[in-house]
């Protein structure tokens, strides 16, 4: 009986209508719950095999839980089920990443487009030119798994874009006007 | 009207060079100065406890799906009761705290303080940019622009013929003024305070009405539906397990 309660339960998790049915109804006494679900895993764990696994698997998330060097992985999400759990330093620490990379290319990429001789649009062609190379830099350090370490794909593409510009503009005027034109 | 004027050395040694290196010094200089002259404020006990109220009714707000639902309810009571609830505050007291914040004489000297350090040494320099540097061509910018920006680029060259690309040092300044900022985040880290939008953020946010953030708060803390989630994660679980068992 408390079998099938449990998989009914876990069955209706799937849709939306546990929720309403969890709040309207009082809220069953803890102990029982818990005992529920205790029952519930020792009778999915059907050989000894499934069981060594999981110890397994609990070392190995333990592991991935470490930092990066510069960027920390501030999100996990489940594939199935939506339970956002975001640790909101390393979120900020990663868009200060983003704000330091972009100010810094830009500035190189000031000083490459005096050096070459850059004039009118072409300078600016290639300012959006590094802030994209930036973008796949920045990209490509993730791993290509965006979304463990930000929200959305706006953050790491459009973020800080126009922040170098004026700073792109001073060394571009300044390498320019050193090398080309005294 | 497109010629190529042939500029001196001279100008790029003594006034490019020199004015970026001036205003790097002086950026760094007003840095450390604002860090000395920060003088250590004895928080308000009473600020300081509401602001971790706050804090602490967030966190319940954000973790609110990890809790058993009973637990929760204790909790949003304990937080939004109407007696003796830690975020119900009579608006009686909420305007006497804000008068308060605003009339305190430490607090307006603090701000004083940091207005002078970003005032007077943009002031300086661009009185010694004015005095030193004008009246010829200091710069070429690279891309063209329109005649409008002429006066403002241009201001001590008197020639109506030049290009306009062709600017005298002020704009030099400015530019360096507005450029430098991301230098500086670089090299200096986050609590710089050049910029001058950061520096009214951080007054208005000075002025923050404790009574209502608490208000905010606790409406915000109404309105969570809870959702526990902890029957869903044994379905998480399973799923896991299966993919490692494949």
């Amino acid at each position: 009986m408390r079998h099938s309660l449990s998989c009914l339960l876990s069955s209706l998790a799937q849709s939306r209508t546990l929720s309403l049915s969890l709040r309207s109804s009082p809220a069953p006494p803890v102990s029982f719950f818990f005992r529920s679900l205790t029952q519930r895993r020792r009778q999915s764990l059907p050989s000894p095999r499934l069981a060594r696994r999981f110890a397994v698997e609990i070392k190995i998330v333990r592991d991935m839980g470490g930092h990066d060097e510069s960027e920390t992985s501030g999100r996990k999400e489940s594939e199935e089920i939506d339970v956002p759990i975001f640790s909101g330093e390393n979120m900020q620490s990663n868009m200060k990443v983003i704000y330091y990379s972009r100010t810094f290319m830009s500035i190189i990429g000031g000083v490459i487009a005096g050096i070459l001789g850059f004039t009118g649009l072409t300078g600016f062609i290639f300012y959006f030119l590094v802030m994209a190379i930036t973008s796949i830099g920045l990209i490509a350090k993730t791993g290509f798994s965006i979304h463990s370490y930000f929200t959305s794909w706006s953050q790491i593409i459009f973020d800080g874009f126009l922040g170098g510009l004026l700073s792109f503009v001073l060394f571009w005027t300044f390498a320019y006007d050193i090398v080309h034109i005294f | 009207m497109a010629e190529d004027l042939v500029l001196d050395t001279a100008i790029r040694d003594w006034v490019l060079i020199p004015l970026s290196v001036v205003m790097v010094l002086i950026g760094v200089l007003r840095y450390f100065v604002s860090k000395l002259m920060r003088s250590s404020q004895n928080p308000d006990a009473k600020l300081v406890k509401e602001g971790q109220v706050i804090v602490r009714a967030r966190n319940l707000r954000a973790a609110a799906n990890f809790i058993p639902p009973k637990s929760f309810r204790a909790r949003r009571f304990y937080y939004s009761n109407e007696e003796n609830g830690l975020l119900f505050v009579p608006k009686g007291q909420a305007q006497n705290a804000q008068a308060q914040m605003f009339s305190d004489p430490n607090m307006a000297m603090d701000m004083m303080k940091k207005n002078l350090s970003m005032i007077i040494p943009q002031t300086l320099t661009f009185a010694w940019v004015n005095f030193f540097f004008s009246g010829f061509v200091a710069a070429k910018i690279p891309f063209p622009l329109t005649q409008r920006f002429r006066g403002m680029l241009q201001n001590g060259i008197d020639l109506s013929t030049v290009d306009v690309s062709y600017v005298s040092s002020r704009s030099w300044y400015f530019l360096n003024l507005f450029g430098l900022r991301g230098l500086f985040s670089l090299i200096l880290g986050e609590e710089n305070a050049t910029d001058d939008t950061q520096r009214m953020m951080q007054m208005t946010g000075f002025g923050f009405d404790p009574s209502k953030s608490l208000g905010a708060e606790k409406d915000g803390l109404d309105i969570v539906q809870h959702d526990w989630t902890m029957p869903k994660f044994e379905r998480r679980a399973e799923s896991v397990l299966r993919k490692l068992v494949r």
